[in-house]
This record gives C-alpha cells, structure tokens and sequence, in this order.
C-alpha cells in the first residue's frame, strides 16, 4: 500500500566554472539518489544528466571560462525528481538532442562529441530549455521507480 | 590520471586507476591512449574495472582513441560495471565496442 504523499523537497548548490568541479555535483546527486533508495542504475543515470547539463553550461555559456557559477536545484517528491541546471551565460542557440545516425562499423563516422543532450533526452521523462532575464535553465523531469 | 599499463604478449593492457573518466580528465586520457598507439600498439585491452563512471567526454575520448587505432587494430573492453554499461548502451556504443567480462578474456580474444 502506498505511503502518504510527500511534499516537494528542494536542495540548491552551486558549482563554480570549472570542469574539476564537476564531480562534486555528480556525487551530490549520487548522495541524494542513494538516500531515496534508487537502483545503482538509476542513480549512475541522473548522475550523468546533471554532470552533462554542468559540464554544457560551462563549456558553452561560459566558454570554459572560470568564475562563473551554475546552479544546481534538486527537487524530489515520492512520484518524481526535477532537476534544474542554471547559468548565466549564453544560452544556446540550438537544442539537438539527436543522436547522430550513425553505422557501428564505420569507423570515421563514429560520434565523439555532442552526445550529452542526446544521453539527457534518452533519460530523462522530460526536457526543457529557458532562457529569460540572462538566466538559462535546462530542466529535467524523471518519474521515480524505486528499487 | 593514474593508469597502469602491462604487455601481456602484443597485447597492451590499459587499466586507469581512477574512478572516474569524466570532462576533467578527458583529453588527458586520450593522449595517452594516442601515445601507446603512436608507440605501436595495435592490439589494447581496457580495462574498466576500477571506472565507476564516465561521462559523454571520457566515451568521446574512448571512441577517439578507437578511431585513432583505424582499421589496422583493435580496442576492446573489459571489467565494466553494468551502470557504465548503460552509458555504452544508450549511444548504442556497445555495438562498436568488442566488451568481455574480465581481462583474460579480453587476452585471448585479441590473441587469436
């Protein structure tokens, strides 16, 4: 039988522009999915799409450029967690979270880059982009399955 | 990046010692990758046994160094944890890459 409903929680930290800092919202993240008992899998996955939307706002809205922030706001609730990645940088022109359509056995073809939207859009339930008053913010939606 | 590295016959061994692969340690990674294959080697096991993670920059650097190697050699990977495998199978990258369950494994199927 279900438990009563929770009401939304909502931790916010912020990562200061450096691709070395990443890590640490990646096992922030980690820290939170264990505590709401989420399967390995699951955890690794949400991991990956909060450093993958982390490490776009640094290399593309501030161009690597340290000093800058990007903020991470976690909101969960028994049903789902939504995960909202902000910067004040550029916002980017174009959302293409295609994969390339590529063959397994041509080597040259084989996609090197430009697979962190596509893993986000493949995860997620749902994907958002904003842009207003300078602040940009990808927002992830995943409904909760406990393990 | 911490990775060690043995020749077991042709076949070179490659198993980074860090937990991650990640967009920090990256292009790092790839070039040592580019300087064992530079220096020769054209047969590489590597081993992901001690990675619990990697993101689309360290499979980026992983494909790079596939791609490097051409069609005159081979990567092939062992030693992944079934979370990274997922990473693998989302790009559908399990499809490029030969993966074995552990590093003799991965040995003998380079040593044919």
């Amino acid at each position: 039988m279900p438990g009563p409903a929770q009401s939304p929680k909502t931790i916010t930290f912020l990562v200061d522009s450096k691709l070395k800092n990443v890590s640490l919202a990646g096992v922030a993240v980690r820290g939170i999915c264990s505590y709401l008992s989420l399967s390995d899998v699951d955890a690794y996955y949400l991991e990956l799409c909060v450093v993958e939307a982390v490490n776009n706002a640094i290399r593309h809205a501030y161009d690597n450029e340290e000093g800058h922030v990007v903020e991470v706001d976690i909101t969960y609730s028994s049903e789902e967690i939504v995960l909202d990645i902000s910067d004040r940088g550029k916002p980017m022109s174009l959302y293409n979270p295609a994969l390339p359509d590529y063959d397994p056995a041509d080597l040259k073809a084989l996609p090197e880059h430009g697979l962190g939207l596509y893993i986000i859009n493949t995860v997620m339930d749902q994907v958002t982009y904003t842009s207003e008053d300078n602040r940009n913010t990808l927002r992830m939606k995943k409904k909760l399955y406990r393990s | 990046m911490e990775i060690d590295e043995k020749k077991v016959g042709d076949v070179l061994v490659v198993l980074p010692r860090e937990k991650r692969i990640d967009a920090s340690v990256s292009t790092g990674f790839k070039g040592r990758m580019v300087d064992w294959i530079n220096q020769g080697n054209r047969r590489i096991v590597l081993d992901l046994s001690q990675v619990d993670f990697i993101d689309s920059s360290g499979l980026g650097a992983i494909v790079s160094s596939l791609k490097t190697l051409g069609t005159e050699g081979d990567l092939v990977i062992c030693g992944i944890r079934e979370t990274v495998m997922g990473l693998f199978k989302i790009t559908r990258m399990n499809r490029v890459f030969q993966i074995f369950a552990n590093e003799s494994e991965a040995i003998e199927a380079l040593s044919r």
